[in-house]
């Protein structure tokens, strides 16, 4: 089994560049998840801000229109 | 060709095309790396003259090739942003940078890798490692230029105009090994001639540089589209996307 894990006196240098390989394909993999993630929280956060914001709306609404259209026919 | 084009150079078109796909561009890198690797590590036969050495081929070649191929398709999203000002194109060629960088340097350190035990030495400024030094120097210029703007619009431009400008270092690092006495061996494979590889180490090269092109591309648009999502989040389809997401769990 050893002997097929060995290159003639190369193996250090074949598991040098296979191991810089590995080790930009699995970064890259990585990186491509940590964006996602940072961009979900950061869209969920501003889904939310914005559903807090039409309910404020909404409460406002209802709370003002009848004062507003009591003035209206006041006038 | 062009309705094909003006389809995918609306953003929300673009995401909705390549968000299912993604998977099965992952899935293949995989599935074509595994196989490649494997096989040209453990089952292609040793160089005659090189040995065990060779073998670092099979992470070295891929990596140049890409690393010239994302440059060459960034120049392309260049000219678009540029000539039609595909808002789209500016974005990719943020994305395409950073994967060519990644992959130029890959190429450069497993060359470097290679060079020690064959030429005795980790680096010689030869005509074709210098020209793949410049290109990564090109990547890191464009990506320096892309971030040091505040409006993304005026960062593009100036992005796409230096990667135009670099486009002339392609030709150059192709031709190194004719034009200049080189350290460097000839190009292994071309387009038109016959390969100067025996088949037993030729197809191992050929699926690793499949799976090398799957991984870059699904990078690219895996990348593409985070970073869309992250550009258009004020926009009505991403609101509605994100509706559909949140509002449905």
């Amino acid at each position: 089994m050893m002997q097929a894990f060995s290159f003639g006196g190369y193996t250090a240098y074949i598991a040098g560049a296979y191991g810089v390989f590995l080790f930009v394909f699995i970064l890259g993999a990585l990186s491509v998840g940590w964006q996602s993630r940072r961009v979900r929280s950061q869209l969920r956060k501003r889904y939310n801000a914005l559903n807090c914001r039409s309910l404020t709306e909404v409460s406002v609404d209802a709370a003002v229109k009848p004062q507003q259209s009591g003035g209206a026919e006041a006038k | 060709m062009w309705k094909y084009l003006y389809l995918l150079a609306s953003p929300k078109s673009f995401y909705t095309l390549t968000r299912p796909i993604l998977p099965w561009l992952g899935s293949f890198a995989f599935l074509f790396l595994l196989v490649g690797l494997l096989w040209g590590l453990f089952w292609a036969p040793p160089d005659y003259q090189q040995g065990d050495a060779f073998r670092i081929i099979y992470i070295h070649v891929p990596a140049a090739f890409m690393s010239m191929a994302l440059y060459g398709a960034m120049a392309f999203c260049a000219l678009l942003l540029l000539v039609w000002r595909i808002k789209l194109a500016g974005l990719m060629i943020g994305v395409l940078a950073q994967i060519g960088a990644s992959m130029a340097l890959l190429a450069l350190v497993t060359g470097s890798i290679w060079g020690k035990p064959m030429w005795g030495t980790w680096w010689v400024w030869d005509a074709r490692l210098t020209s793949e030094l410049v290109l990564l120097l090109l990547y890191i210029a464009i990506l320096a230029v892309g971030s040091s703007f505040n409006n993304r619009e005026q960062g593009d431009k100036l992005m796409a105009i230096l990667a135009l400008v670099g486009l002339v270092d392609l030709p150059i690092i192709h031709y190194s090994v004719y034009w200049w006495n080189t350290l460097h061996q000839g190009s292994t494979l071309s387009v038109f001639a016959k390969p100067k590889i025996a088949a037993a180490m030729l197809y191992p090269l050929l699926l690793a540089l499949v799976g090398f092109a799957f991984y870059c591309l699904w990078l690219a648009l895996s990348r593409a589209c985070n970073e869309l999502l992250r550009r258009e989040q004020r926009q009505q389809w991403v609101q509605q996307l994100l509706t559909e997401s949140i509002g449905g769990k």
